[in-house]
């Protein structure tokens, strides 16, 4: 496989689940500050923070009002990370390399695409918004059973599953963080702390097997363990570094990255984790999004870049064995 | 829905569908009759399918400087054109010979050149084309073949005859669309295809794919073959993909291939290098390798040529096979025929004024309002002048253009291209047409059956190019015996 298109592909299966991610992050904090009482201020801009958007939010002057932080996050073309700008950059790497794709596959990038562009300019509304978001997450889904069920198993399927499970625990650990970070005032009662952790578990769909697989009432702690470092639900950070690390082995030349990779999954199995403590939770994931960020270097060095002398050796090598 | 009474043919005109009596042609009888019965509600229906179904499967061209959006959905039209196979299998005879004859005059213009030495070309015409490249000399490619895929654009004049208006063989497009158009119809309008005879399409990537195999370096078990593109950004950018996965090549760009030492081309994959044994370019000569033509080229590979003039790997179509693209050196095309292949043109041209010849510019000069004027080299309609339909202050910029640089323009009598019926806001209406098959050549001789038809959307118009508001058909080749 040629390295180009080995990091489209990987970077669509990003650009694919970053807009399934941001879509189940915006119903969670959506549904989580409605359910707060009336008089309590819903502070939208901690979602823009989330993202680590702060700083172009500023820039092209949006206020953190409802109408701006979603208008940012859903439709600005000039935040890259908008759900129309991701949604846009997952059908143009699939457009690159549809030479390579199951024509299905193509079909329900394709659709996903024209779906987002014709329904958002007519979301105005919290309800519309609602369901607008619930569909971006079921045809993502739907391209995902496409995924599953028609690639042959082979070095695509592997840079596709190496971008999709990396980019999954990117944002599992940030939807913790909506509820971790102050999304909700320092003195919200009791009551909405649980409702809180509640909508973070249905917001990944999680509801149903953290209560078939932990057996408690909702609390903060045994969340924040079930969606961290989980070894069996797979949208779980621990789960999803555990396929990064399937599709490494399958791959060539995956010492440095299986190198890096050992090393996080062992920080993240030791970190001593407190939920009560929002704070701990919340400079955690912080150092954990920094560390996928090093592994995804270390993934790119060893299959994206290029280095011409080492290539130029490699090819007499190539040659030699040919001959 | 009835069509009838737009098609009274008048005499200069030739519809493809229709008699000149309105009555429907045998081989279309079928068709016409469907549409007929077909109601009005339905048919719309369809057609709504049809565009729903382009855009599903992500069947666009591309349009330069069209800002964010870059890709538009191809303009296809469901009536389509209709050729009885007796025509076709004369037509396919003569495309196959004009392009062994085509071959033969560029590897004549690369060794010997006795085509000028024996008088039956002037020297001037080689000398100043501006697809010769002297960096080909002497090159013996496999078979002798320089264009192993070309694009030749037919029209059929208001008396019937069907001309070759041109030969594109440095990276002719739309064979995609051929390919897709039967695709969307097969899917709208299946019952069609169950009661007819239409001949299939599909086994294009197949011989092209043989094709390009038969080129591979000798002693190459499985050769790898690789599709190099300029990139997304390039209008047939679809068709490049398009065709890489139907053959399971690798679709390339320039920066993922490189020269070694040992003057193999490599492709950068993450397994390492790996060799390439066959190229089909889409990119232009003047971009492949900045090391020979155009130094500021990035979409192309340094080193490329050394590699092919090796024979490490085979180039398709070959640097160089662009000298006989070209409008002048078309007007010989017949004179090749008879010279390299003593055989009389099956297919006719369409008479061509030289501007390089004196008298013939002379010619050209007093009768700018009736003729089309072109330059030789341009391909997508580019630079052309319809001259019915010119202003005088067009004709008058032309005529300074001849005068200049005479050797840069042909023209030809302007031709009632034949028309077919086009669904145009739900009634149909004559629209202008032309055809493009496509022809291979390499050890075996293939042609398209039938090919990419292009239809001018615009009431009137002559100009069938998508990039001007053209569309296309699907085009049919029926098997009368059968009727």
């Amino acid at each position: 496989m040629l390295s180009r298109v080995a990091e489209n592909i990987y970077w669509m299966a990003r650009y694919l689940e970053r807009a399934e991610g941001g879509a189940r992050m915006m119903a969670t904090s959506s549904q989580m500050l409605f359910d707060l009482p009336r008089e309590t201020p819903l502070s939208w801009g901690t979602m823009v923070d989330i993202l680590g958007a702060g700083e172009k939010f500023a820039e092209l002057e949006f206020e953190p009002t409802e109408r701006d932080v979603t208008q940012f996050l859903l439709k600005e073309t000039r935040f890259p990370n908008s759900l129309a700008s991701v949604v846009r950059q997952a059908r143009e790497n699939a457009r690159v390399c549809r030479d390579i794709l199951p024509g299905e596959l193509w079909e329900g990038i394709n659709d996903l695409h024209y779906f987002v562009g014709e329904t958002l300019p007519r979301v105005r509304s919290r309800s519309a918004r609602y369901d607008f978001l619930q569909q971006v997450i079921s045809r993502c889904q739907q391209v995902e059973g496409i995924v599953h069920g028609t690639l042959s198993r082979n070095t695509l399927y592997s840079f596709m599953m190496l971008g999709q499970a990396l980019e999954r625990a990117d944002m599992t650990s940030r939807i913790v963080d909506v509820r971790s970070a102050n999304l909700l005032p320092k003195d919200a009662a009791d009551i909405y702390s649980s409702l809180g952790w509640m909508s973070v578990l249905q917001s990944l769909s999680a509801y149903e097997m953290y209560r078939h697989e932990v057996q408690v009432r909702i609390r903060g702690q045994a969340v924040v363990q079930f969606l961290l470092r989980g070894t069996r639900f797979p949208r779980s950070c621990h789960f999803c570094l555990s396929c990064v690390e399937t599709s490494l082995t399958q791959l060539p030349r995956a010492e440095k990255p299986l190198r890096r990779l050992r090393e996080i999954i062992d920080r993240l199995e030791r970190e001593h984790l407190q939920a009560d403590n929002l704070d701990s939770v919340h400079r955690f994931v912080d150092l954990f999004q920094q560390e996928l960020g090093t592994l995804h270097e270390a993934i790119t060095d060893s299959y994206f870049r290029f280095d011409r002398n080492d290539w130029v050796h490699a090819s007499r090598a190539a040659a030699t064995q040919q001959a | 829905m009835s069509q009838t009474a737009e098609f009274k043919n008048s005499q200069e005109l030739f519809d493809e569908l229709m008699q000149a009596d309105g009555s429907p042609r045998p081989v279309a009888a079928d068709l016409l009759g469907y549409l007929d019965a077909m109601p009005a509600k339905e048919l719309k229906a369809r057609v709504r399918t049809v565009d729903a179904a382009i855009r599903t499967m992500g069947i666009t061209f591309t349009v330069y400087s069209d800002g964010e959006n870059i890709d538009r959905a191809w303009p296809f039209d469901p009536v389509p054109r209709i050729i009885a196979k007796k025509e076709w299998d004369h037509i396919s005879a003569g495309l196959k010979q004009r392009l062994k004859a085509l071959n033969c005059f560029i590897h004549d213009c690369y060794h010997e050149q006795r085509i000028i030495t024996d008088g039956i070309m002037p020297a001037d015409i080689l000398a100043q084309s501006k697809n010769f490249r002297p960096q080909c000399k002497g090159i013996t490619p496999p078979f002798e073949t320089w264009a192993h895929v070309c694009g030749t654009d037919l029209v059929r004049d208001g008396d019937g005859t069907v001309y070759v208006l041109e030969d594109n063989l440095r990276v002719p497009s739309g064979v995609s669309y051929m390919l897709e158009n039967r695709h969307v119809m097969k899917r709208v309008f299946p019952e069609l295809f169950q009661n007819q005879n239409i001949l299939p399409v599909n086994d294009y990537p197949s011989q092209l794919l043989d094709t390009l195999v038969a080129l591979a370096p000798e002693g190459v078990d499985q050769p790898s073959v690789a599709v190099l593109t300029p990139g997304i950004y390039n209008s047939a950018y679809f068709e490049h993909s398009y065709l890489a996965r139907q053959m399971g090549a690798d679709l390339v760009e320039g920066q993922d291939l490189f020269v070694g030492d040992d003057q193999c081309v490599y492709k950068k994959t993450v397994f390492g290098p790996q060799r390439v044994h066959v190229i089909y370019r889409r990119i232009d000569d003047e971009f492949m390798d900045p090391e020979v033509f155009r130094e500021d080229s990035t979409l192309g590979v340094p080193g490329i040529l050394r590699a092919w003039r090796e024979g490490n790997v085979a180039i398709a179509n070959a640097p160089g096979a662009g000298v006989a693209d070209d409008k002048v050196v078309y007007a010989y095309v017949p004179a090749f025929i008879r010279y390299y292949l003593d055989e009389e043109p099956l297919l006719p041209n369409v008479p061509t004024y030289l501007c390089v010849d004196p008298e013939d510019r002379a010619y050209v000069l007093d009768n700018l309002d009736k003729l089309v004027v072109k330059p030789a080299n341009e391909s997508g309609g580019y630079g052309i002048m319809v001259g019915p339909k010119a202003s005088v202050t067009m004709r008058r910029q032309f005529a300074r253009l001849i005068r200049d640089n005479p050797r840069n323009y042909i023209a030809q009598p302007t031709l009632m291209l034949s028309t077919v019926p086009t669904l145009c806001k739900n009634t149909l209406q004559p629209r202008h047409v032309d055809l493009r098959p496509f022809v291979l050549q390499a050890d075996e001789l293939h042609v398209t059956t039938g090919g990419l038809c292009r239809v001018a959307l615009r009431k009137g118009s002559l100009v069938v190019n998508s990039s001007q508001g053209g569309g296309s058909k699907d085009t049919w080749i029926i098997d009368e015996e059968d009727l």
